[in-house]
């Protein structure tokens, strides 16, 4: 019925084992597994983060640390890059020469220019689809978002420290990749024609725009996360956003922009007509027209029926056109243009955000 | 520990909760009041509430009515969630983080973190420190969820359906230092589970939830007290007249036998075989009849609650 | 009576006998064996928590139903002691009494009395012998629980 034990020596050998195995385990497997060795060692190798922010950066830091290090490998390829083009325009005889006599020996610089702004116009959606998406999404399909809230932290702080951390490394990438890619083209922003600055490879990837692209489209997929709650449909849901989102802004993008109207001095109708000169090589073009006497727009298919010469001059007579325009947003407008518009994406993520504090925090669970 | 089983500050009360979902009622209109220091069960068949009830305890959820506290404070407050630790049914933990971290997470967010128990009751179970959660079996698994609740050092310790998953020598080892630890610190534990046999000599205190209100409530030993278990034979249909006198829980015959459950209001007589019910008996008998009448001890009854709804006689 | 002892107390779930009752009756059985002696510690509510699987407070509470027949004796801080034994010269295996019993057993035995047979005639001889019943060895008493 009763078995005899002697707890004072089993107690102590259970005891000394557990010091055995607490020093073993120090010293078998080293720093790195012991809970508090591992606090003492990190401390002398780099600064220690505490608290919420060791726990996102914990959580997160396989995404985090693959895109810290694509941003390093971008950038060694770009100052690469940039090196080749600079050695090639000094070769060339660049800016003394004019780089559209080049042609097909430049061909492969601006090859290299194609292939990285692929890869860069589609770091808002990859970032949004693989980043924000999941950021909440997975902590409440795993149920570790009550894990969290069983602990002594608000749920305002944790999702402060998520949204602030995301934030800070999706900034901290995209910056430097928009500047840096910036800083490869500028040597030839201004001198070579076959780039339109308003292109989404252009224009989508340097200054404030990536950042804001990116940013818009990662906190766009946090809030959708946390509407569907489910890590894959999440996903799912963001590339769509983020792609329409790309398609609105490619949409709108050029209204941010004053168009300026560059009119030839009128002639008189029947003489040949010239086109304005003074639209800068760079700028972006719109359609150009007929002006007629009275001022009226013409589409440049006026009188086209007709290949005969002599019918064309008396249409073109006959409707009094006396000279023509050309709309066009100068090069010189980008940089403003690129701010109005982050500053509109900004203030919808800005929105976001604050929705996702206001609403959001009560479905964290 | 306290050596008395005084019914001091309650750890939790339950005013008037009632919780409803889309589909219906999972909870409603329910009162009770759990001492400090306690284990408590929280019974009652799959889908009774018990889950709803512990979320809107851990300020998982927010009750559709009334209202709850925990030693005296909402749940939300700062206070009773450094107070309160809750482990969810589903025991969710990071996979990716190796035992060691997922400690490190405990130390991290609770200001009163206690290393060395948490440590301990991860040994206990020679569950290695480097290993991945995602690694571990279900048994390890909720032991390290366990030692996570344990080191944040709370007074209440919620706990959705501990053992659920779990082998019989790994659910019996985990109980162990889970008594253990509580009862070292006077811990409140609030235990849900539908295994009633995993109760038995475990609680010393219980909490019957079925049909969404409370059927039962109140310290283990009163409860068996006023509960007796009648055999006899039966006469005639239905039961002896005389049996009448006394609060009927559940009644149950076969051939000419018949047992009766029952509350006594007096000396039970008669040509009847009386012995006291076991627990699992007692909590049987009231999860099968939902119509008996409630029965809510002194000390499990809210302050000012309408002793209407079952006092003891005794 | 220096050294320490314990028991190891052994819980059945499923006899019906209430833990509290399982751990009164192992240590009396223990002080009657001599498996437990006067300055033996028992095991502390913690350590019945961790093996059996019992909560402390049932375990408090034998030890005090233990305390009360003046049996054991908590001392602060230590933990609860053996007071006195229940063990007498004629419960030990060597004593007469005992050699009369195995004697009667195999008599029994040639008789052809199976084991339940047995067990039957002890326990009517005990109910006629000690029919107050002072100890309820098994089944839980309404009686009894009222106390505390």
């Amino acid at each position: 019925m009763s078995t005899f034990t002697s707890p004072p020596t089993d107690g102590k050998i259970r005891t000394a084992n557990r010091t055995m195995n607490g020093t073993m385990n120090a010293t078998t497997n080293g720093p790195r597994h012991g809970a508090r060795n591992a606090t003492t060692a990190q401390t002398t190798r780099r600064p220690r983060l505490s608290g919420m922010t060791w726990l996102v950066w914990r959580q997160h830091r396989a995404a985090f640390w693959t895109m810290l290090a694509a941003t390093v490998v971008s950038v060694a390829w770009i100052v690469y890059q940039r090196g080749q083009m600079t050695d090639f325009l000094d070769a060339y005889g660049f800016p003394a020469k004019n780089l559209d006599d080049a042609e097909k020996e430049f061909e492969p610089y601006i090859g290299a220019f194609s292939s990285v702004t692929t890869g860069l116009t589609a770091i808002p959606v990859i970032l949004g689809v693989l980043l924000g998406a999941p950021l909440l999404a997975g902590d409440l399909e795993n149920g570790t978002a009550k894990l969290i809230a069983a602990q002594s932290v608000s749920r305002n702080r944790w999702l402060a420290t998520k949204l602030a951390l995301t934030g800070l490394v999706v900034t901290v990438t995209t910056v430097t990749l928009s500047a840096v890619f910036a800083w490869w083209w500028s040597p030839i922003k201004l001198h070579y024609v076959d780039i339109d600055w308003t292109s989404r490879e252009f224009f989508n990837t340097t200054g404030p725009v990536p950042v804001a692209l990116s940013l818009l489209s990662v906190f766009g997929g946090v809030l959708i996360g946390v509407i569907v709650r489910r890590t894959l449909a999440a996903m799912v849901v963001t590339l769509g956003f983020t792609v329409a989102l790309q398609m609105v802004w490619g949409y709108f993008k050029l209204s941010l922009g004053d168009i300026v109207t560059a009119t030839t001095k009128p002639v008189s109708p029947g003489t040949p007509i010239t086109f304005p000169s003074s639209v800068p090589r760079t700028a972006h073009a719109f359609d150009a027209s007929y002006v007629s006497g009275s001022g009226k727009l013409f589409d440049l298919t006026t009188c086209t029926d007709t290949p005969a010469e002599e019918a064309t001059t008396s249409c073109m007579k006959k409707a009094d056109i006396v000279g023509a325009s050309i709309d066009y947003i100068p090069i010189s407008q980008m940089s403003s243009m690129q701010w109005f518009g982050a500053s509109i994406l900004f203030a919808l993520t800005a929105g976001i955000v604050a929705f996702l504090f206001f609403w959001g925090r009560k479905r964290l669970v | 520990m306290s050596d008395v089983m005084y019914a001091g500050e309650p750890a939790l009360e339950a005013h008037g909760l009632g919780m409803r979902y889309r589909r219906g009622w999972a909870l409603r209109d329910c009162t009770f009041r759990l001492p400090a220091g306690r284990v408590c069960g929280l019974v009652g068949p799959n889908g009774a509430g018990k889950t709803t009830l512990l979320n809107i305890a851990a300020h998982v959820l927010k009750p559709t009515q009334g209202s709850l506290s925990l030693f005296g404070e909402a749940p939300g407050s700062v206070e009773s969630g450094r107070r309160t630790a809750f482990l969810a049914q589903e025991k969710p933990l990071f996979r990716r983080f190796t035992v060691a971290e997922t400690l490190r997470l405990g130390r991290e967010l609770n200001p009163g973190w206690d290393q060395r128990a948490a440590e301990d009751i991860v040994r206990a179970g020679n569950v290695p420190f480097h290993a991945k959660i995602g690694t571990l079996s279900g048994g390890q698994r909720t032991r390290v969820a366990v030692a996570l609740a344990f080191g944040k050092r709370p007074d209440l310790l919620l706990l959705d359906e501990p053992m659920s998953d779990l082998d019989p020598v790994v659910r019996h080892e985990l109980m162990g230092t889970l008594l253990a630890e509580a009862g070292e610190r006077g811990t409140t534990v609030v235990m849900s589970t539908h295994v009633l046999a995993e109760l038995e000599n475990v609680c010393d205190f219980l909490v019957v939830v079925s049909g969404g209100g409370v059927r039962l409530a109140g310290d283990v030993d009163d409860l068996m007290t006023v509960h007796t278990l009648i055999t006899g034979v039966r006469e005639g249909e239905g039961l002896p007249a005389a049996l009448g006198y006394h609060t009927l829980v559940e009644a149950r015959t076969s051939g000419r036998q018949f047992t009766a459950l029952v509350r006594p209001e007096g000396p039970v007589t008669g040509p009847w075989e009386v012995a006291a019910p076991s627990m699992e008996e007692l909590l049987l008998a009231y999860l099968r009849s939902p119509d008996a009448p409630p029965l809510i001890t002194p000390t499990a009854q809210v302050q000012g609650q309408a002793s209407g709804t079952g006092t003891v006689a005794a | 009576m220096g050294e320490v002892v314990a028991v190891e107390y052994r819980i059945d779930r499923r006899s019906g006998v209430p833990a509290f009752q399982q751990i009164v009756q192992q240590t009396k059985q223990a002080l009657r064996l001599g498996v437990l002696v006067p300055g033996d510690r028992l095991p502390t509510a913690k350590d019945v928590a961790e093996k059996s699987a019992v909560n402390p407070n049932t375990t408090l509470k034998a030890y005090r139903e233990l305390e009360r027949e003046g049996l054991v004796e908590p001392r602060p801080g230590q933990g609860t002691f053996v007071r006195r034994t229940l063990g007498r010269p004629e419960t030990g295996t060597d004593s007469p009494l005992y050699g009369e019993l195995v004697a009667w057993m195999s008599k029994a035995a040639a008789a052809g009395l199976e084991q339940e047979d047995v067990a039957a005639l002890v326990a009517s001889a005990l109910e006629k012998q000690y029919a107050t019943g002072t100890t309820a060895v098994t089944g839980a008493t309404t009686t009894r629980s009222t106390g505390e």
